[in-house]
């Protein structure tokens, strides 16, 4: 809402800074956004009054103009339609800045003595657009006749204008009036009332018939004839603009002006288009009707139509229609003043997509003892500024008066909420300062809010009344006091941070994705086996959809984390010589009818460089060892005790994680087919988990084991065996022969080729043998591995390098 | 040649040898050949009893010798191998260093953990809840009953006619509230949230809330503002204050603004468009209806509750002018930050 303080001006003494006024206003809770000066750049533009005007010969649109700026008088040559002898205008002299109103993009000239036509030109009458104040350049700017002659413009015309973005609950201050208000209350100065003539009381000229209140609580509606059609004076059309409002005609711009000033929402019906009475319903079953914009537009059920017994003329408190619209032919209206049910003016407003002014206004609620008020004042207007005359009186429909309840407010209650003593006075002197009603009593207050406040209702709606007039900044900031509630620790929370820092520390950088993705980047996933572990692809129909989705990129809830991963792994591959990404965080999983499950899981994606490019080492490419690293590492880390990562006989390359005999997930290099669809052309490993898998089976403490005080005896052995046995077979037998005395083994070196025969390998494992309780000799140590020799030779008929070979 | 001449061409030649030397495991094959226990030196100490006195006093000395010095060799060596250098004078130190491989959390999980880390500090407990709610608990229970005009504040992504993408993590008040009543509670609720709302540099259609919540007798307005400033000082500096505006929510009242001494520290700069504060969050007192929607009773307890952005904390913290770097992944922005 933008408001010039010249129109507050009208209903308070304001004496501070318009800056401080924002302040006050801003902390208040009514937000000041802008304060937009007018007139500030008005220098050597001053009030003139045309003395004459003649025509400039051989010229037929332009005239000279002789124009008296109080210290003297000038000639300009202009050609703007609308001027006339003894109207007082806008004259810029010589050095002025002015707005270039035939320059394609904003900017501003200083206006120099010209001739035109041989005839020399000393200043210029400025339109709207050229002063900067709208883009009007149809004609000049008519001033008001009493503005002084020879004062400079800004005194006449400047301006401040307020910007506000005012909370739901204040749409009783957003108007003028209102505004006015909550300064009063702010800065303890006094309101000026207007006195609105009152209306003729008794004898109607219209009659209506309400279908009832769940249509609207007040319905008045005023005859008027006699009207003239025309432009509203320039006070009015120049508080519009700064308004924001376009001028259109006196009886348009008469009830937009009152809305501003009062906050109600009027509306004039061209007479001529109704015949009998006005009838207030619900809309027909598939009515349409055609609004002011020209729109035929179907009507939504329960819609507050006001028409007569045979047609609609208007959409209560939204738009009016086309067929009952003020024209230039118009010369008797009803007006229209009523206080429509909030729920049903919300709702077919956005059935119908059409929000307006007015609707927003319904929607928050108006009061009813407003609707009286702001028609008088708008008959008032159209009095003066359309020749109307009033008819009768209006027509009052009230069937049930509001009443508002009178809240207690205990003393105890300010300090209990706000944390800062107000003493009762003062209280009572804020509470009544906002025009509330308020009796005293020894540790209480009974306060009836004014009709306008229905927002308040409960004591700690007075609380906050009284805590923002008081001042936010007078509460002072304490530590809560008293017991301190129990602190819950968050085991699941603890568990996934520290997931992340480890795979942090392993040189994994985090990403966070959105939540809604799309059939399409899901659909390559679908060849990803789904079976016994988390489902990496769904079928659409089992996806959770939005209904409102903001484009198709994001229209279902992910299933699975890695085609997010693999999408940020793909762009950043364009820039990036390494790029190892995770993501923790939730998927979704339909359930029932209720809400979905939303199980984390954990995605893991590795390719490019295994460490960045550096002079003194080799570069390698990542590949699956690598993520098998970090799946391991990161189980062992989160003390996961029971899993394991098996090869996948189904898939290469593939190795499915398994803890506590449950499928988990899979690591495996992507196959070549899927990254084509993804539009990745280097080698790509990744790994998902189901992280709920993990939690459950973590252990979170460790237990201290002892370790041998004694040196370990460390002996190698390396075998030929062929290529098809896996390791994991070789250390099984390892273990096996081992005995008790073996603590660790390790495999260094594998090795394919000359001068090993074709289809065969060369394992080198590094076997440690050690003690609890004493040194072991090298003799042991070498027992013990040519039991595991023997073992390996008899379970995997593999040779031992060294002593079986030559 | 005598034993001691012996001993001593064991030690000139171990240590030739040694200058040959260039792997642990050659290193070691030297050490069993010469220092062994069945070594050449060993071999040498073993013909000690089949010489004259003097010789053998010579040799011990000798042999004493030849072992100090090529144990004290072999240490070097070791030394000089694990290094994996020569201390070598041509050695070109402006080389780069082997940087170490490390990652880093997303800019958002880190700003949510020092967040976190600030709350949990002043006795606040973590608690989670679900990213597509109820209408009724992203709404109704919140005192925002169905048609209510106040609804409009959140633009709202339907999964159906009454299951919501949640808009912000104040459903988790009521789900706390239920499972922790009638005990206090002091916890903060963080988590993704989401709009219908177009994307533009400061507005994204999913973002991190922190919600944070105290329930209990005595707990006020002023308990907010200290709770807050605690935090913003952590947070952002010592030097900052904060300050409360009048604001409206319908499930607090009162309701505040809260904003906080902007970067310049009131000086007026860009970020704050002039006006030396920034908005970083908004919250009040807990509404009465939502108390009891919570299981709380009104009159008795009193609460406060707060909810913040976390990116908008991070682009801050950070200057970050688009918020739209956020979910894009790029590593050229989230390398910046950790």
């Amino acid at each position: 809402m933008r408001v010039p303080v010249s129109w507050l001006r009208e209903y308070i003494e304001l004496d501070q800074p318009v800056t401080q006024l924002a302040h006050l206003l801003t902390i208040a809770g009514l937000e000041v956004t802008g304060i937009e000066d007018t007139g500030s750049g008005w220098d050597r533009v001053f009030v003139g009054m045309v003395e004459r005007i003649e025509r400039v010969p051989e010229a037929d649109r332009l005239v000279l103009a002789t124009v008296n700026y109080g210290a003297d008088s000038l000639t300009v040559v202009t050609g703007a339609p609308n001027i006339a002898e003894g109207q007082k205008v806008a004259l810029a002299l010589e050095g002025a800045v002015l707005v270039d109103a035939y320059a394609d993009t904003p900017r501003k000239r200083k206006l120099k003595a010209t001739k035109i036509k041989g005839i020399r030109s000393q200043g210029m009458v400025c339109s709207e657009r050229e002063l900067g104040l709208s883009s009007e350049h149809e004609g000049i700017l008519v001033l008001d006749g009493d503005a002084t002659v020879g004062a400079p413009l800004a005194t006449a015309l400047g301006d401040h204008i307020l910007t506000f973005d005012l909370p739901n609950n204040l749409a009783y201050a957003n108007s003028v009036v209102g505004l006015a208000r909550e300064i009063a209350a702010i800065t303890g100065v006094v309101c000026r009332e207007r006195s609105v003539p009152i209306l003729a009381a008794t004898g109607a000229a219209t009659m209506a018939t309400v279908e009832g209140k769940h249509l609207a609580a007040r319905y008045l509606l005023q005859r008027l004839d006699n009207l003239v059609i025309r432009p509203s004076s320039p006070y009015i059309q120049q508080r519009l603009q700064a308004s924001g409002v376009r001028s259109i005609n006196n009886v348009v711009d008469a009830t937009n002006y009152v809305m501003l000033e009062y906050g109600q929402p009027l509306h004039g019906f061209d007479r001529d288009a109704s015949e009998g009475d006005v009838v207030v319903r619900a809309s027909h079953t598939g009515e349409v009707f055609e609004t002011l914009d020209h729109q035929r537009r179907p009507m939504p059920p329960g819609t507050v139509m006001i028409a007569d017994a045979a047609r609609a003329i208007g959409i209560g408190g939204i738009m009016g229609g086309l067929n009952s619209e003020v024209t230039e032919a118009t010369t008797s209206i009803l007006l229209e003043s009523a206080t429509f049910d909030p729920i049903r003016i919300r709702r077919s407003a956005r059935a119908m997509g059409l929000r307006t002014e007015a609707s927003a206004r319904f929607e928050r609620g108006m009061d009813p003892e407003l609707a009286p008020v702001a028609l008088a004042r708008a008959v008032e207007l159209l009095v003066q500024e359309a020749d109307a005359v009033p008819v009768g009186a209006p027509y009052d429909w009230y069937p049930e008066p509001i009443r508002q309840r009178a809240i207690e407010l205990p003393y105890a209650e300010v300090k209990r909420l706000l944390g800062v003593e107000v003493a009762p006075d003062e209280m009572e002197c804020i509470l009544r300062s906002l025009e509330f009603d308020v009796v005293s009593q020894p540790d209480r207050l009974l306060v009836t809010p004014p009709s306008y406040r229905q927002d308040v209702t409960l004591a700690a709606d007075l609380v906050e009344e009284i805590g923002r007039i008081h001042g936010y900044d007078e509460i002072p900031a304490t530590l809560p006091s008293g017991a301190l509630p129990v602190q819950r620790s968050d085991e699941a929370a603890l568990l996934e941070r520290r997931a992340r820092e480890w795979l942090v520390a392993a040189g994994l950088r985090e990403v966070i994705n959105y939540d809604l993705t799309s059939v399409a980047a899901l659909e390559p996933f679908r060849a990803l086996p789904a079976g016994a572990g988390p489902a990496f692809w769904q079928p659409v129909n089992q996806l959770i959809k939005v209904r409102n989705p903001l484009t198709t990129e994001r229209e279902y809830l992910r299933p699975s984390l890695l085609p997010g991963v693999l999408q940020n792994l793909r762009d950043n591959l364009r820039h990036q010589e390494a790029v190892w990404l995770f993501e923790l965080d939730r998927v979704f999983v339909r359930q029932g009818d209720g809400l979905p499950l939303e199980p984390r899981r954990l995605a893991v994606a590795l390719a490019g460089l295994r460490r960045p490019s550096s002079p003194h080492l080799a570069d390698g490419e990542t590949n699956l060892y690598d993520l098998k690293g970090v799946v391991d590492g990161l189980l062992a880390a989160l003390r996961v005790h029971t899993y394991a990562l098996v090869a996948d006989n189904e898939r290469p390359a593939s190795l499915g994680v398994e803890i506590g005999g449950r499928c988990a997930g899979f690591a495996s290099a992507l196959d070549a087919e899927l990254l084509a669809r993804l539009d990745i052309d280097r080698p790509v490993v990744a790994a998902e988990l189901d992280w709920e898998i993990i939690l459950g089976a973590a252990t979170r403490a460790t237990t201290f084991a002892a370790y041998s005080r004694y040196p370990a005896v460390r002996q190698d052995v390396a075998i030929l065996t062929q290529d098809s046995v896996p390791a994991a077979a070789v250390e099984q037998v390892i273990v096996r022969y081992g005995g008790r005395n073996l603590r660790g083994w390790r495999l260094r070196e594998v090795y394919r080729g000359a001068p090993l025969p074709e289809g065969m390998k060369s394992l080198l494992y590094g076997l440690e043998f050690q003690s609890d309780d004493r040194t072991l000799t090298e003799a042991e140590g070498t027992k013990g591995r040519r039991a595991i020799e023997r073992g390996l030779r008899e379970q995997l008929g593999a040779e031992i390098r060294g002593s079986d070979q030559p | 040649m005598s034993l001691p001449e012996q001993i001593v061409a064991i030690q000139s030649a171990a240590l030739d040898h040694l200058t040959t030397v260039a792997t642990t495991r050659d290193l070691e094959d030297w050490r069993v050949r010469y220092l062994g226990r069945k070594g050449e030196l060993a071999g040498a100490i073993a013909q000690l009893g089949s010489v004259s006195s003097d010789e053998r006093r010579a040799a011990g000395q000798a042999a004493n010798g030849a072992k100090a010095a090529l144990q004290e060799a072999h240490a070097a060596k070791l030394g000089e191998l694990k290094i994996g250098a020569k201390q070598d004078n041509a050695l070109d130190v402006t080389l780069p260093g082997i940087a170490p491989v490390i990652g880093g959390l997303h800019l958002t999980r880190h700003t949510l953990y020092e967040i976190i880390r600030i709350f949990t500090g002043m006795g606040f407990t973590v608690f989670e809840t679900n990213e597509v709610e109820s209408d009724e608990y992203n709404f109704g229970l919140l005192n925002l009953p169905p048609d209510h005009p106040a609804r409009d504040m959140w633009d709202t992504m339907y999964v159906s006619d009454d299951v919501v993408l949640r808009t912000h993590t104040s459903p988790g008040q009521i789900r706390a509230m239920r499972q922790f009543n009638p005990e206090p509670l002091r916890v903060i609720l963080p988590g993704k949230c989401h709009r219908y709302e177009a994307v533009d540099a400061s507005h994204e259609s999913m973002f991190y809330q922190v919600e944070g919540l105290a329930v209990g007798e005595g707990i006020t307005l002023a308990s907010l503002k200290g709770v807050f400033e605690a935090f913003t000082q952590q947070m952002f500096g010592a030097d900052r204050k904060v300050r409360f505006r009048g604001s409206y929510f319908p499930f607090t009242e009162p309701s505040v603004e809260i904003d906080i001494t902007c970067n310049c520290l009131g000086a007026g700069c860009a970020v704050c468009k002039g006006t030396g504060w920034l908005e970083v969050s908004g919250g009040g007192m807990v509404h009465p209806t939502v108390l009891r929607n919570g299981g709380y009773d009104p009159d008795i307890v009193s609460g406060f509750a707060f909810g913040m952005g976390v990116e908008r904390n991070a682009m801050l913290r950070h200057g970050i002018d688009d918020i739209r770097h956020f979910y894009t992944n790029d590593l050229r922005f989230l390398k910046q930050f950790a």
